[in-house]
């Protein structure tokens, strides 16, 4: 009961008693304040740490995706005209990103001066290709530059990565003379078949794989056809698309001596030959791409549709044992241009006494 | 009865000078404390204005990257040609201090030994994002050995260094 009523008077005191109050609310203010400052500058802090670790971010983010840049710069040419470097090259973006082409530097190696081109600008998407030729090369001062000197250059992109053009296995000019123009001629691959009837309107070719056309039998009843592989050096990188009017031609000299020797000429016509052997009844237009070889078969005594054609000499006379030579009459397109060619390549013998 | 309440107070003069200590004390008190608090806040401003600062400043040289796009020494001139780009995320990139160096020796060009310049040959200042440019340093009393290897470093005004190889 004593305890109970201690406790009253102690509550009652307390409710009423003004001492020490302003005290307790000071300290809480002052708690209150300290407690706000330091919260804000701790957020501070943590924001001004994050914007250190996203710029750490950023700095890696921007590592990799120089790491991840792969562009392809490949068949470069240079062409060198007084002082101007044009490049032809072909681009392909090989990376996963996009990437954009800001300069390219040309170091002619022989006279060890450079030159750039700080103009270009070339985005490319993820796998684009572009091909920088003709109108489109790129155009490099260098003083003194020449044809024949040795040229190194590389693109240099946003990111600043370099990029080393490779150029293509350079062209022999004894293989594009300018008597033989945009077109050479695989010397080994020359060949000859017999052609063959399979029924009424089919005819193929055989052997198979052909036999060495430097020598041709002696036989007027016997349809021939002749193998030749072409490759597509075009110094403007242009496709050539061959016609029907396409030939090859033979000039052989005839062995009767009592009528006197004189020149006799065959045809034979370009066609289509399937996988199989099999010869086209008519002819689409054959193209060979640049830096691209093709067979081509002369096997018709028309153009435009199949005819056999045989080694036949005119009446009484023969092209037993006589050599013969052999031109070949290209006619079609290079390009958008139209394009013919007479290359007279190899000679051929007519018989067996070789 | 208020009017006489109020005028017998102002008579009062019982304990009049500890309310005015007190007066005093807590106006001294209260303009301590502002002053503190005036103080510790101008300091702890000018702190975290510091720290932002530096922070800012580790942001800006961790985004600088300089790709060096060609490095020529002619040897008819003596002289080295350096071609640069600002490949950062940050502009205004001029450099201070060139180092040329081999195995063996070591050359320092500080900036007053060679003006940054535009490729189109215009002075300038600093790089901005993406642009390219050049110094020419010169190298007459300290001669490269042809066909030999050397590395350039550059140093940036923020700190960073980017250092390449190249055949004299």
């Amino acid at each position: 009961m004593r305890t109970h009523l201690w406790h009253k008077t102690r509550r009652s005191r307390l409710a009423t008693g003004k001492k020490g109050f302003s005290s307790i609310v000071g300290a809480i203010f002052m708690v209150l304040i300290v407690w706000i400052l330091a919260s804000s500058y701790f957020i501070w802090t943590l924001s001004e740490n994050t914007v250190y670790n996203v710029a750490i971010r950023e700095k890696n983010q921007l590592e990799v995706d120089r790491l991840n840049e792969r562009l392809s710069a490949e068949n470069v040419n240079y062409t060198v005209s007084d002082d101007d470097v044009s490049v032809e090259v072909d681009l392909r973006n090989e990376s996963p990103l996009s990437v954009h082409i800001t300069t390219l530097w040309v170091l002619d190696t022989n006279v060890r001066e450079y030159g750039f081109n700080d103009t270009l600008n070339i985005n490319l998407k993820p796998g684009e290709t572009v091909s920088l030729i003709g109108t489109e090369a790129i155009k490099v001062i260098i003083e003194d530059a020449d044809n024949n000197h040795v040229f190194n250059s590389w693109f240099v992109t946003t990111r600043g990565n370099a990029v080393l053009l490779r150029k293509e296995k350079g062209i022999i000019l004894a293989q594009v003379s300018a008597g033989i123009g945009s077109v050479a001629m695989d010397f080994s691959s020359f060949k000859y078949y017999n052609v063959t009837q399979v029924n009424s309107t089919a005819w193929k070719l055989s052997p198979p794989g052909g036999a060495s056309g430097y020598v041709l039998p002696n036989n007027a009843s016997q349809p021939l056809a002749l193998n030749v592989s072409l490759t597509n050096y075009d110094p403007a990188k242009r496709n050539i698309t061959l016609y029907p009017h396409s030939a090859l031609w033979m000039i052989l000299p005839t062995s009767n001596t009592a009528g006197g020797k004189y020149p006799a000429t065959v045809n034979w016509f370009i066609v289509n030959v399937d996988s199989n052997g099999y010869i086209a009844q008519s002819f689409t237009p054959i193209t060979i791409p640049y830096g691209s070889s093709v067979s081509v078969i002369f096997a018709s005594s028309n153009d435009g549709s199949f005819s056999t054609q045989t080694l036949a000499p005119p009446q009484g006379q023969s092209f037993n044992n006589q050599p013969a030579a052999v031109n070949l009459m290209l006619i079609g397109t290079i390009g958008n241009s139209l394009y013919g060619q007479n290359i007279p390549f190899v000679s051929v013998y007519v018989g067996q006494q070789y | 009865m208020q009017s006489t309440k109020i005028l017998k107070l102002l008579r009062e003069r019982r304990a009049v000078s500890a309310v005015i200590s007190n007066v005093i004390l807590i106006g001294a008190v209260i303009a301590v404390g502002f002053a503190v608090l005036g103080w510790t806040y101008s300091r702890s401003s000018a702190y975290m204005t510091q720290y932002s600062e530096s922070v800012n400043s580790d942001v800006d040289k961790l985004r600088e990257r300089v790709s060096f796009e060609y490095v020529f020494y002619n040897n008819t001139a003596k002289s080295l040609s350096i071609y640069l780009m600002n490949s950062g995320k940050v502009g205004n990139m001029n450099f201070t201090t060139v180092y040329v160096s081999n195995t063996s020796w070591v050359g320092t060009f500080p900036s007053i030994q060679f003006q940054l310049k535009f490729l189109n040959g215009t002075s300038t200042p600093g790089l901005a994002l993406g642009q390219e440019g050049n110094f020419v340093i010169s190298l007459s009393s300290i001669p490269l050995t042809q066909g030999n290897v050397y590395t350039v470093k550059v140093v940036t005004w923020r700190g960073s260094s980017f250092e390449n190889t190249f055949v004299a």
